[in-house]
């Protein structure tokens, strides 16, 4: 799942999440500064007044002034101080004068430095000084507290409500971003089993997007490729069909020509019979091939697959062949390890393993060697089947595993061509895979056929 | 006492040849193109062996056969597929004591089995015999010894399982086919001179040097052990 990551969805979220937050950050501080230098502003503005107005009065009315000021003020908002040159507390209930204030008329904001009568802890204020020509100062002060609380609240409510948004549209996101990795998933699982050779299966609809506007093209596109391969396939199994069913009555005709040959005391002509015969029966034997491989393309999938023990399978044919080897002086050297059971069909495998060794016989030459392996690998078991024989070619080494392929320095030798297709069509069924090499090198290089036993069909997708 | 065979096939000119094959043969055949007149025909229980198709209309071969078993008709059934529809209940039938041949066929394999389903049927009752007799060899099915004029022959496992297959069907041509599906188990062509090969094998431990051949080679066909 880690794959998960990467899906175009939550590249796209996470890419939102950070504008989202960054510009919600950028909105709260544009929001934090507009609104404290406004209130600054406007604290200046009556603070400014209000030194104004002690400007107006004299000196000997002042501290009086002040007190009925300080008197007038119930609610604390506003403080006002009145100090001797010297710095000593004359009126007001500001009572000590801040120390941290130039008195230059101009606003300041004081976080904790006023000492304010009545009040245990010092308040926030904006507070404005200024010295008289007398030499004594006046401190006014604005409670600024509440005005802070206000943008709190708000700062808060923003950041507040701008998670909300956050969380609520990553979850819907990833919601939306569920359903459509369902319907990715659904789609690769329809388009294995496609790949897999299951034509008839389509990708499933309904979605009304993109996904699915690519989803009937592809169906489209699959229902013209069933058709056609149905096409082909009916057209070459019809043709063989139809040609055995002759080429059987020339073989049996044949047959009772052999029985008659008495008859004629030909020895020119029992030779050319002898050799129609044989001819007869590979053209059989073709035909034969060609069906078995459409009949195994078109077993029910996996419909006889049970567990196959490969050792004693791997026994079983080296002693239905040892004696064809012995035959012709071959020498047989069989290695079985024990291995895990794979799951498949024992008869398929058999047949196509058979067909291997049947090969390896055939192109090994006379007092040769045919060697037969089976080993335990991390994946799974691994059966490798080699002869000294003429090896093949590297650039016919794919070829020979399609149908009718023969290689040209074999041509000689008896066989419909299609062993290693019927070889080949079985793998594909069981997801093994055929690895045709060779052992060595020099005039013999030899064949080395390899079959990896474990499945190969997500090997092309590392899902 | 002539053989009296029921061949149910649609396809006229199948029929034809079979017909013909098997009336060379010596054979009795009636022919019957579709599944309901079959199973009819084939319930009168006056054949003593019925070949089927396995796609016909009307009824199709399988339940022709289950039918005919539930009634009580024993005659043997050789069934005839195409060679793509061979499933496990057609790879049943040779388990069965039936059998089944895949279209199109060679002639002698058909008559080769068709005198096979006919003996096993005839035999069935004497069939707890302990011992094969057929000329001079001897096989003891208990022991599994084989002994060719009271002198005993070691043979492999392979090699006896040919043996005795080939002394259960004595006089009778068995096909390389036959033989590979009954000793091997498996359903495909290995090609004629696998069998060849083993079968010279036993030959050559079973006929003294000079001696007769027990088992003769049916050129095209097969071997036949007399």
């Amino acid at each position: 799942m880690g794959r998960r990551w990467h899906n175009t969805t939550f590249r796209w979220l996470s890419v939102y999440a950070v504008i989202f937050a960054l510009s919600v950050m950028v909105l709260i501080g544009f929001i934090g500064w507009s609104a404290t230098t406004r209130m600054e502003f406007d604290a200046d503005a009556v603070l400014h007044w209000q030194l104004f107005y002690f400007g107006s009065i004299d000196d000997p009315e002042l501290p009086a002034t002040i007190f009925r000021r300080t008197e007038g003020q119930h609610l604390n908002t506003n403080y006002f101080g009145l100090f001797a040159a010297d710095g000593t507390h004359l009126a007001g209930d500001i009572r000590a004068l801040p120390p941290d204030l130039p008195l230059d008329r101009q606003g300041y904001t004081l976080n904790d430095s006023l000492i304010v009568a009545n009040q245990a802890k010092s308040p926030i204020v904006r507070a404005m000084g200024v010295r008289r020509q007398s030499g004594e100062q006046i401190v006014v002060a604005r409670d600024l507290t509440h005005v802070l609380h206000i943008r709190e609240t708000m700062i808060n409510a923003l950041v507040g409500g701008g998670l909300f948004c956050l969380l609520v549209s990553i979850v819907s996101g990833l919601l939306l971003n569920l359903r459509q990795m369902r319907r990715v998933r659904d789609i690769r699982n329809v388009t294995l089993r496609i790949a897999e050779g299951d034509l008839n299966r389509r990708l499933p609809i309904g979605g009304r997007d993109e996904l699915d506007m690519l989803a009937h093209l592809v169906n489209h596109m699959l229902e013209e490729i069933e058709r056609l391969m149905t096409e082909v396939k009916s057209a070459c199994d019809g043709i063989a069909h139809d040609l055995r069913t002759p080429a059987a009555h020339i073989r049996t005709l044949l047959a009772n020509v052999a029985e008659r040959m008495h008859v004629i005391q030909d020895d020119g002509v029992a030779q050319m019979l002898d050799r129609a015969r044989v001819e007869a029966d590979m053209l059989l034997d073709r035909f034969g091939a060609m069906l078995r491989i459409s009949e195994i393309g078109a077993l029910k999938r996996r419909g006889g697959f049970s567990s196959v023990d490969l050792t004693t399978l791997v026994h079983e044919l080296s002693e239905l062949y040892e004696p064809l080897a012995e035959d012709r002086g071959i020498s047989w050297a069989v290695t079985v390890e024990q291995v895990p059971a794979v799951h498949g069909d024992r008869a398929l495998l058999f047949e196509a393993f058979s067909n291997l060794l049947d090969n390896a016989i055939k192109f090994a030459p006379d007092n040769g060697a045919v060697r037969i392996e089976l080993t335990d690998h991390p994946q799974g078991a691994l059966l490798v089947i080699s002869d000294n024989g003429p090896g093949i070619p590297e650039r016919e080494r794919d070829a020979v595993l399609q149908r009718f392929y023969r290689a040209d320095q074999t041509r000689h030798l008896a066989g419909s061509g299609l062993g290693l297709s019927i070889v080949s069509a079985v793998m594909r069924l069981h997801d093994f895979a055929l690895r045709v090499g060779t052992n060595g090198t020099g005039t013999t290089p030899g064949t080395t056929m390899t079959v990896e036993c474990w499945p190969h069909v997500l090997e092309s997708c590392a899902c | 006492m002539t053989t009296r065979v029921l061949t149910v096939e649609d396809d006229p000119l199948a029929a034809n040849e079979i017909v013909a094959e098997l009336e060379k043969c010596g054979f009795e055949v009636d022919w019957v193109d579709n599944g309901p007149d079959g199973l009819a025909r084939a319930m009168s229980g006056e054949y003593d062996v019925i070949m089927l198709d396995r796609m016909l209309p009307g009824l199709d071969g399988l339940t022709i056969l289950t039918t005919l078993r539930t009634v009580g008709v024993q005659a043997p059934v050789l069934m005839l597929s195409a060679l793509g529809d061979v499933d496990e209940r057609i790879r049943g039938l040779r388990a069965g004591g039936d059998d089944y041949l895949t279209k199109p066929f060679n002639s002698d394999e058909l008559t080769a089995r068709l005198e096979v389903l006919l003996r096993r049927r005839r035999e069935t009752p004497a069939r707890n015999e302990t011992t094969l007799n057929a000329g001079p060899l001897l096989v003891d099915l208990i022991s599994r010894k084989v002994a060719r004029d009271g002198v005993e022959v070691s043979l492999l496992p392979t090699e006896y399982r040919i043996l005795e297959f080939m002394m259960r069907h004595a006089g009778q041509t068995i096909t390389r086919t036959m033989l590979f599906e009954a000793v091997w188990g498996y359903h495909f062509d290995p090609g004629t001179n696998l069998i060849d090969v083993h079968m010279g094998r036993l030959r050559k431990k079973i006929d003294p040097p000079g001696a007769k051949a027990t088992i003769q080679t049916v050129r095209g066909s097969g071997y036949i052990l007399t």
